[in-house]
């Protein structure tokens, strides 16, 4: 063989050599990161994207289950213009699902956008039909949405879920962490070979609350019956359970609807039972009743002479009705809500004992309340700047101090549950994704009075509201109660014609299974509580019994139909 | 005529390989690294392969639960609605019915029978059980082969010459 060929052949095959030499070593390096540097970098930049996985936001269900709010999915539908390969059939089958102008999507369709958008959060039946369609260039996205099936009922108590996905107000604020779980933001890959399954996050806790759906059905239907009739511009109702502290219903009006809080007055989202304050008025003299007699100061049997008014700190205070209604006993005092009798118990009663008896009763302190938003109320007291010996007389019938309806609920249910102040609570149970259920046990703030005390208080506003035949009573039940009607105070006194009308009431006495308030601002058929919240009271408690299975603790009364 | 004498070299001449096949060792040689990479390229291309496969179906499943999930979502949120109470009363109202008055009521009072406020039942939770991560390797599936071929070498084993069998790992 010729030698210089030799040389040639050597040659080139040398080249060959060191050329599949570099291939192999190409192979071996992309194949097992020899050299990552650059890749990695390529590949986290065309390969590799972060997604934030929201996990599903726990539920909310009423204490027997009934689902209050849960989530759904609405769908943003656009197009990309340069994957659509054939725009007429795609346009065709577009129109048909979702209503849009069949020319419109053809122009749509030509854009030389990367992205059209076409609907906003569709509807879930138009989202799913068009991802049905499979269609090339037709982008369907998911968005979740919280959805409250029974729109505006218990809006109050609920609160909302903003697009963010983040609650406000309610159980949805107050709970907002533990029932939005936890959030993953992954890098995740479009290669195959590198698919997770996205481990990490953690669904949200669902929470089973106090409420009944169908006792706040009544109580909202009963309170939109009642401000129709009495011409109350808003008004509540309240319902709890005094032993345990559960709010069986938390009825508000004007209320919202959740499902569409992007449209609604944010005036209307604060929950006016747990953070409007309003002067509470005669209801008030309950609890100066209860501080009185368990200080000792007056027995049940006491008297004491009503002259129609009286002077504390240079002020003059009258009875509602400017009459002077000579002696009087106790139980007389509360049945016809005299002024001049309550400012009487708690001059008696002093400063010190008095104040100290409505701290008890939790007066102008937080309540504690699981629900976002809630308010103290505000109470002067005596080393306060702007306390005047006056304001011991007025607020012994409700004036001069502000409460938030629950806050006196839940004092006068300490009446009704042998002096103990129990803490009122939304929330009953928690089940965690784990599967662990959380149980909120009843708790005991205090004692505000004796139980000596209230059986006493039960037996005399039980009493007074049939000496007076008040329209609150029951037929077939033995209920205590109290009327009040609160003016509303206004610069420089109080407004001479609009008022707040109340009435709070719990039965049966024996054994006392429900306490419900009924408040009504600015009722215009009548400004007193007697003729307004009264029957309102009776109205929704002869329903209340049945949904609660309560039998009549007084048969004879029934079928006598008083 | 001379006669052959034995030679002393024969046999180191007969044993002497012939160039042919030293050349044929070398060949072989060569052939069975290939084969050997051959092999191992094969059995990581396959377990790559497979790997890519999971992933692939792993995505595909991913995004099938989540379509059912939200078609799940949609439902409940559906039963729901129907099942509201303002829904009920008024089906109920156009059914004929009306809300039971105090003079419609008969109660029996059965002792130590909840009423119907009692505490509320406690829910039954669900927990699904989660698949465990893929994190199959070359060397874990040679491995878990491995060890089911001795397995079966030992069942083998057991059979053919009884009691005994071979030693045992290590």
């Amino acid at each position: 063989m010729d030698e210089s060929f030799r040389r040639r052949l050597s040659f080139v095959s040398a080249i060959l050599l060191v050329a599949a030499a570099l291939i192999v070593y190409r192979l071996v390096s992309l194949q097992f990161n020899v050299d990552t540097e650059y890749f990695a970098f390529t590949a986290l930049t065309e390969y590799r994207y972060q997604v934030t996985v929201r996990p599903p936001r726990g539920e909310l269900y009423d204490r027997n289950g009934v689902l209050l709010a849960t989530n759904t999915v609405d769908y943003d539908i656009g197009l990309s213009p340069i994957l659509i390969y054939d725009p007429e059939s795609t346009a065709d089958q577009l129109a048909e699902v979702t209503g849009l102008p069949r020319d419109d999507l053809l122009e749509d369709m030509t854009s030389q956008e990367e992205y059209v958008q076409l609907i906003h959060r569709a509807p879930a039946s138009i989202g799913q039909a068009v991802q049905e369609l499979d269609l090339d260039g037709v982008v369907v996205t998911p968005i979740p949405r919280r959805y409250y099936p029974h729109q505006v009922m218990a809006s109050h108590i609920l609160g909302f879920v903003s697009y963010e996905d983040i609650g406000y107000y309610g159980v949805e604020g107050y709970y907002d962490d533990l029932l939005a779980g936890q959030v993953l933001v992954d890098d995740q890959s479009r290669i195959p070979f590198e698919a997770t399954g996205g481990e990490g996050w953690r669904s949200g806790s669902d929470l089973y609350l106090t409420i009944s759906s169908e006792i706040q059905y009544l109580a909202e239907d009963t309170l939109g019956k009642a401000l129709e009739e009495t011409g109350a511009k808003s008004g509540e109702i309240l319902v709890l359970d005094p032993e345990t502290g559960d709010i069986l219903a938390m009825a508000s009006l004007p209320a919202f609807d959740p499902n569409r809080f992007y449209s609604q007055d944010a005036k209307l989202f604060s929950n006016p039972a747990i953070n409007a304050q309003f002067e509470p008025g005669s209801i008030m003299k309950v609890l100066t009743m209860a501080i009185a007699l368990d200080d000792g100061v007056v027995s049940p049997d006491s008297t004491y002479n009503d002259t129609g008014v009286i002077e504390v700190g240079g002020i003059e205070v009258f009875n509602w009705d400017r009459v002077a209604h000579g002696v009087t006993t106790m139980t007389d005092l509360l049945g016809k809500s005299l002024n001049v009798g309550a400012a009487t118990l708690s001059l008696r009663t002093g400063p010190t004992r008095f104040y100290a008896g409505l701290e008890n009763f939790g007066i102008g302190k937080l309540t504690g309340i699981d629900l976002q938003g809630e308010v103290s109320g505000q109470l002067r007291k005596p080393g306060n700047a702007d306390w005047h010996e006056s304001d011991l007389a007025t607020n012994s019938f409700g004036q001069g101090l502000a409460v938030t309806p629950l806050q006196i609920v839940t004092a006068i249910a300490a009446v009704a549950n042998d002096g103990l102040i129990m803490q009122p609570h939304i929330v009953r149970q928690r089940v965690d994704p784990d599967g662990t259920v959380t149980t909120f046990e009843p708790t005991v703030l205090g004692r505000a009075v004796s139980a000596e005390t209230t059986q006493a208080l039960n037996r005399m506003l039980a009493t007074a509201l049939e000496r007076e035949s008040s329209l609150a009573l029951v037929p077939g039940y033995t209920i205590a109660g109290k009327t009040g009607t609160a003016e509303i105070p206004i610069p420089g006194g109080y407004d001479p014609e609009k008022t707040i009308a109340t009435f709070v009431g719990y039965g049966p006495v024996a054994d006392p299974q429900f306490i419900v308030l009924v408040k009504l601002d600015e009722p215009t058929s009548s400004r007193w509580g007697s003729q307004t919240a009264a029957p309102v009271f009776s109205y929704f408690v002869e329903r209340l019994v049945v949904l609660m299975e309560i039998p009549p603790d007084n048969p004879a009364a029934l079928a006598e139909g008083q | 005529m001379t006669e052959q004498q034995p030679n002393g070299n024969w046999f180191r001449q007969a044993i002497r390989q012939a160039p042919w096949r030293t050349q044929t060792q070398a060949s072989s040689l060569v052939l069975a690294v290939v084969v050997m990479v051959a092999v191992i390229g094969a059995l990581y291309l396959a377990q790559a392969s497979r790997t890519a496969a999971a992933g692939r179906r792993l995505q595909e499943l991913e995004v099938q639960r989540e379509v059912l999930e939200q078609q799940n979502e949609q439902l409940r949120a559906e039963i729901a609605a129907l099942r509201s109470v303002p829904r009920l009363i008024d089906e109920a109202q156009d059914l004929g019915f009306h809300n039971a008055k105090q003079d419609e009521v008969d109660y029996i009072v059965v002792e130590e029978v909840p009423a119907a406020l009692g505490a509320p039942p406690t829910p039954v939770p669900t927990v699904t059980e989660l698949v465990p991560t893929y994190d199959e390797t070359l060397d874990g599936w040679l491995s878990e082969q491995m060890a089911v071929f001795r397995e079966h070498f030992g069942l083998f084993w057991q059979r053919t010459f009884g009691k005994g069998g071979p030693p045992p790992d290590g």
